[in-house]
């Protein structure tokens, strides 16, 4: 009976005609957008001048374009194989003086590499800001070995039968998750630039960075101490610095009435919200029962363990001297 | 490499396969269809050779769990892990005895999909997940309890 049932049940679900009819077609954009071999070797060559380059000419600046700048905005195109990723949230210029002043001085240049074959991966730099607990590595990818897809924050390569990436494992921490932003301005068909965002809980150490399955990583020490300034409130349940902002689960479910509950998601309606000295309001991100609007900010993350905190990246440098106040729904928390 | 015409044949065949493991694994329409490209593009990237129809429709699943994994990880606001995928919201509701499987946690879902739908044996199931056999068979006897709860209480006679 159950059987029977289920299966009338399961035969009825089908995909909707229009991606039906997109996967059937992706013979015809893949052929063309797959990296041609032919192109390796002499582009190999070139890389390696652009690595000597890239060692006598560090930009601390680079990697902010893909946090915060435009460069770093990408649209979901299924149809364009080459070039998939999820969008980075809402977009604004870099502000090159707050960039300067707040960001740029905990820039620290990195120097690693791990290959396989013929594609290597350099991490460039990194920020860790330990105040958000949020941190992000500037990466450098010579000679994918395919096409690349950008999906959900991830970078997967279409080459092997279970995906291949830019595996980021920080030690100490259960379940950190990486989201990946393309760099636009610098990345070509051969040498992909990005930024790797990812969350950190207070106890790690250090960053791994594998590709794909190996075993050799770049392992990268994590600093203990953020030269950033910072704005704590409520104790320390709410901290805003330039870069990012941390909030307790407990401050944000202040109000709801399902406090009960086990897993703290979906939240329940909210938004988050810094406001200015002038009255200005920059709204960071709007929760809505799952259905979430990020577009204030280019990382989002619940932290584990118990998912205690929310880590969030915003999609701007904050200039922290000039906050007057932190805003969730209605509740106002001054910074005095 | 799969020729055009190989890949074709094959999103026709399993394109729905793929696509209704992914739903069943996330619960959720979007994710499962854009899991379900996402395996296609693999397939057409994949280079080692299939040796049977077969071969290639269980790949295609095993890829499908893999993808449904990181869509699940990568979900921003939770870590949750694939044991605990939400249930399925309002909108993506189905009715009837589907949307009672849909409401057991995920580890149950797959096997309960790939064991009384595709036909798979647990032996199979097993080597699919990469899982213990035990290990589907306790799953799907959970899962059959929870079901027999579930229907029990639906039908008022609990």
């Amino acid at each position: 009976m159950f059987e029977q049932e289920y299966r009338q049940a399961v035969s009825r679900l089908t995909l909707p005609e229009e991606k039906a009819e997109k996967i059937r077609n992706l013979t015809l954009t893949k052929r063309q957008s797959g990296i041609s071999k032919l192109r390796v070797v002499p582009l190999a060559a070139a890389a390696l001048l652009l690595t000597a380059c890239a060692a006598v000419l560090f930009d601390p600046a680079a990697m902010l374009e893909p946090i915060f700048g435009v460069n770093g905005r990408g649209s979901y195109e299924p149809d364009t194989v080459a070039r998939m990723y999820e969008p980075g949230g809402g977009r604004t210029e870099l502000d090159e003086e707050l960039a300067k002043r707040y960001i740029e001085p905990c820039v620290q240049r990195l120097e690693g590499t791990v290959t396989d074959g013929n594609t290597t991966l350099t991490a460039l730099s990194m920020i860790v800001d330990r105040f958000s607990c949020t941190a992000a590595v500037y990466l450098k990818l010579e000679n994918p070995p395919a096409y690349a897809v950008y999906n959900s924050g991830w970078i997967l390569f279409q080459e092997y039968e279970n995906g291949w990436y830019i595996h980021p494992k920080a030690i100490g921490q259960s379940g950190m998750i990486g989201r990946c932003f393309i760099d636009e301005k610098s990345t070509t068909d051969q040498i992909l630039y990005c930024t790797l965002m990812f969350s950190l809980e207070p106890q790690s150490q250090s960053l791994e960075l594998r590709l794909g399955d190996r075993t050799e990583a770049i392992v990268i020490p994590l600093p203990e101490k953020t030269d950033m300034p910072a704005i704590l409130l409520e104790e320390g349940d709410i901290t805003l610095t330039p870069f990012g902002m941390r909030v307790k689960t407990s401050v944000l479910r202040q109000g709801d009435d399902d406090s009960g509950r086990e897993t703290p998601t979906p939240l329940a309606k909210r938004e988050l919200a810094i406001r200015f000295e002038d009255g200005t309001e920059y709204l960071i991100l709007h929760l809505n029962y799952g259905d979430e609007d990020y577009k204030g900010c280019t990382y989002a993350m619940a932290l584990n363990p118990d998912l205690e905190s929310y880590v969030i990246v915003f999609n701007r440098v904050v200039d922290v001297d000039k906050v007057s106040a932190f805003r969730i729904n209605d509740r106002i928390y001054p910074v005095t | 490499m799969l020729s055009d015409e190989q890949f074709t044949s094959y999103a026709n065949r399993y394109m729905d396969t793929v696509y209704r493991t992914a739903y069943h694994c996330l619960a959720s329409r979007t994710d499962a269809e854009d899991v379900t490209q996402e395996v296609f593009l693999k397939l057409l990237g994949e280079r080692k050779p299939f040796e049977s129809d077969d071969h290639v429709r269980n790949w295609l699943i095993r890829v499908a769990v893999n993808a449904c994994r990181n869509v699940i990880r990568s979900r921003w606001w939770n870590h949750v892990s694939i044991e605990v995928c939400p249930e399925p919201a309002a909108s993506e509701r189905t009715g009837g005895i589907l949307e009672s499987v849909l409401a057991l946690p995920a580890k149950y879902r797959v096997p309960i999909y790939l064991f009384y739908y595709e036909g798979y044996s647990t032996q199979e199931i097993a080597a699919i997940l990469k899982i213990p056999k035990n290990t589907v068979c306790t799953r799907l006897k959970r899962a059959r309890e929870m079901l027999k709860t579930m229907i029990e209480e639906e039908s008022g006679y609990v």
